[in-house]
């Protein structure tokens, strides 16, 4: 077995997989884009040269193919924040979640779909800081953002995410009463 | 689950309780796979370099092109479906009239913004919407970026007027303009600043030493978007910039062997401007491709590239053609009996079609029939200048 594959898989595979699990919501892809990164990190871990850490390089490499994978997707684009129709918001169970997320308790579920609504740059900052437990220095090196970008996206990817939590537990709550 | 209140610290808590998901494969498995795919590629020639391929597909795409033109579908005279199309269009492109509430509650920022943010606000007065000569007064210059989509596939430029400052060089002020840009105002991608230094060189060439964690060149869509950043450049009259990785001459690219040392900007790169829009606003923007003649690019401008998600900035209906080209001045002219849709609609048509002869190297553009002497602060009675950049918008530095 190829000593480079051997390396980063006993180190980082499962953090790869994760970090492209929440990024692109499913198994499937996930496990797809893994092998992509695993290519493309083997194909050019010469040019490494101890860049930042090797994990956070290997994760700004998943990015990449992650945003790859997003052009490939036509219909990927996020929901624009002003037409968004806040009053027919559907978060309703029907809507397909994986089944990993699908098992959690309500909460957890509705914040997976609420992730959604934040823009790429905003889930993989939350992604990055708060499922993987990255730095913010590490985040910025993902990125190759400055670490004062990061704060800032996150500030207004987690005001984003509370809009959208705030106005799916209202409807929930609607729908009960 | 009633109403709920979410502080940051709640959401921080419960994004932290996100599952862990593992992949189930084995490590022989996805070992067997990375290593099925590797000996595909080996085995199938790749296109390696892009610069080679897209010639080709241009060249297609332009023999196509000459085809339809030559058929005379792009000036028709006959317009059959032009009223309904008229309606649909307009429908189209009226829909950032209003916005809704929960944007304007978005624009009242908090304190925590107000340390990060700078206050951005579209130039909303007038409909046009790019910076002309009359804009800007003696002490001003435009600096223009281009930022990406969400999606990384437009490059879309946006400029501010600012003003010369005694001991500032417009780089500084470029620099000022890239950390203070707040592209998600915009509803573009986090982009600036670039993670790396610029530095005048000369007249004409700037170099740009990129910090050894940059990842701009990690793959196909990331680098795209760099050279395209570059590109805007061109605004500033720079043709060159010097490349330099920690100091090291010289970037080393995604799917090349050697090393790029210098990148070469072209003043104009024949491209049409369609329309991209945003949740915040609709922007001029560059198409992808490039064409041998305007008129190609005036036929894309008017089908719209869907991949890309460009609308058309020339309604299907509206009927011109082109009389003459010399080089400072084109020409057109509209069929006296053409439909024109809403002001809206009219201005961003007109001002594609400026920055497009921009792109063309033309410096003026006139519009001979087309119904009117004035609009907005257009003078249809005499050849109107093309402006000088694209996509106004306010960004005050702090």
């Amino acid at each position: 077995m190829d000593s480079v594959f051997e390396e980063i898989y006993e180190k980082y595979h499962q953090d790869i997989f994760q970090f492209l699990f929440y990024l692109v919501r499913d198994r499937h892809k996930a496990e797809d884009l893994t092998q992509e990164v695993y290519i493309r990190v083997m194909k050019s871990i010469d040019r490494f040269e101890n860049r930042s850490s090797l994990k956070t390089w290997i994760l700004s490499i998943a990015r990449n193919v992650a945003i790859d994978q997003f052009r490939k997707e036509k219909n990927k684009r996020n929901i624009p924040f002003s037409q968004f129709d806040w009053k027919n918001i559907d978060f309703a169970d029907h809507q397909k979640l994986p089944e990993e997320i699908a098992v959690q308790n309500e909460r957890i579920r509705l914040l997976f779909r609420c992730l959604k609504m934040c823009t790429v740059d905003q889930q993989t900052v939350l992604i990055a800081r708060f499922i993987q437990d990255l730095s913010i220095a590490e985040t910025a090196e993902i990125l190759g953002w400055t670490e004062s970008k990061v704060k800032t996206t996150q500030h207004r990817a987690l005001k984003r995410l509370k809009k959208f939590m705030e106005a799916a537990s209202e409807k929930e709550g609607g729908h009960h009463e | 689950m009633s109403k709920k209140q979410f502080s940051e610290k709640d959401l921080q808590r419960l994004l932290r309780e996100m599952p862990l998901i593992e992949d189930q494969r084995s490590k022989d498995e996805v070992f067997h796979m990375v290593k099925k795919r590797l000996q595909e590629e080996m085995e199938s020639p790749r296109q390696r370099r892009r610069p080679i391929l897209w010639p080709v597909i241009a060249s297609i795409a332009a023999m196509f092109l000459i085809f339809v033109l030559s058929t005379s579908l792009l000036f028709r005279n006959d317009d059959l479906a032009g009223s309904n199309q008229a309606e649909l269009d307009r429908e189209q492109f009226t829909m950032e009239d209003e916005l809704p509430e929960i944007v304007l509650e978005e624009n009242q920022s908090t304190t925590q913004d107000q340390l990060f943010t700078n206050e951005i606000k579209i130039a909303d007065a007038a409909l046009r919407t790019a910076i002309y000569e009359e804009d800007l007064a003696g002490n001003e210059f435009t600096l223009t970026l281009n930022v990406p989509d969400e999606m990384f596939q437009n490059a879309i430029p946006v400029s501010v007027i600012v003003q010369d400052i005694e001991g500032r060089t417009w780089l500084d002020q470029y620099i000022d303009v890239m950390n203070g840009i707040n592209e998600e105002e915009l509803g573009l991608a986090e982009y600036y600043p670039l993670n790396g230094t610029f530095t005048l060189t000369d007249a004409g060439s700037v170099s740009l030493n990129l910090n050894s964690n940059h990842t701009y060149t990690m793959g196909t869509a990331g680098e795209t978007m760099f050279f395209k950043s570059l590109d805007a450049l061109k605004y500033q009259g720079i043709a060159e910039v010097h490349l330099f990785e920690n100091f090291e001459p010289g970037i080393q690219l995604h799917h090349e062997d050697e090393k790029l040392t210098v990148y070469s900007i072209r003043p104009t790169q024949n491209t049409g401007y369609l329309l991209y829009e945003t949740d915040r606003q609709v922007f001029l923007t560059p198409s992808p491709n490039s064409y041998e003649t305007i008129g190609e690019s005036f036929q894309e401008m008017k089908t719209g590239i869907e991949k890309n998600e460009l609308a058309p900035s020339i309604p299907d209906f509206v009927d011109f053609k082109i009389i003459h080209e010399n080089p400072d001045t084109l020409s057109l002219s509209f069929s006296p009996t053409t439909e024109f849709p809403d002001d809206r609609s009219f201005v961003y048509m007109i001002e594609a079609i400026l920055l497009t002869a921009k792109e063309f190297g033309f410096q003026y553009v006139h519009f001979n029939n087309i119904g009117m002497d004035h609009f907005q602060d257009f003078d249809f009675t005499k050849p109107v200048h093309v402006p000088v950049a694209p996509n106004r918008i306010q960004l005050t530095l702090q």
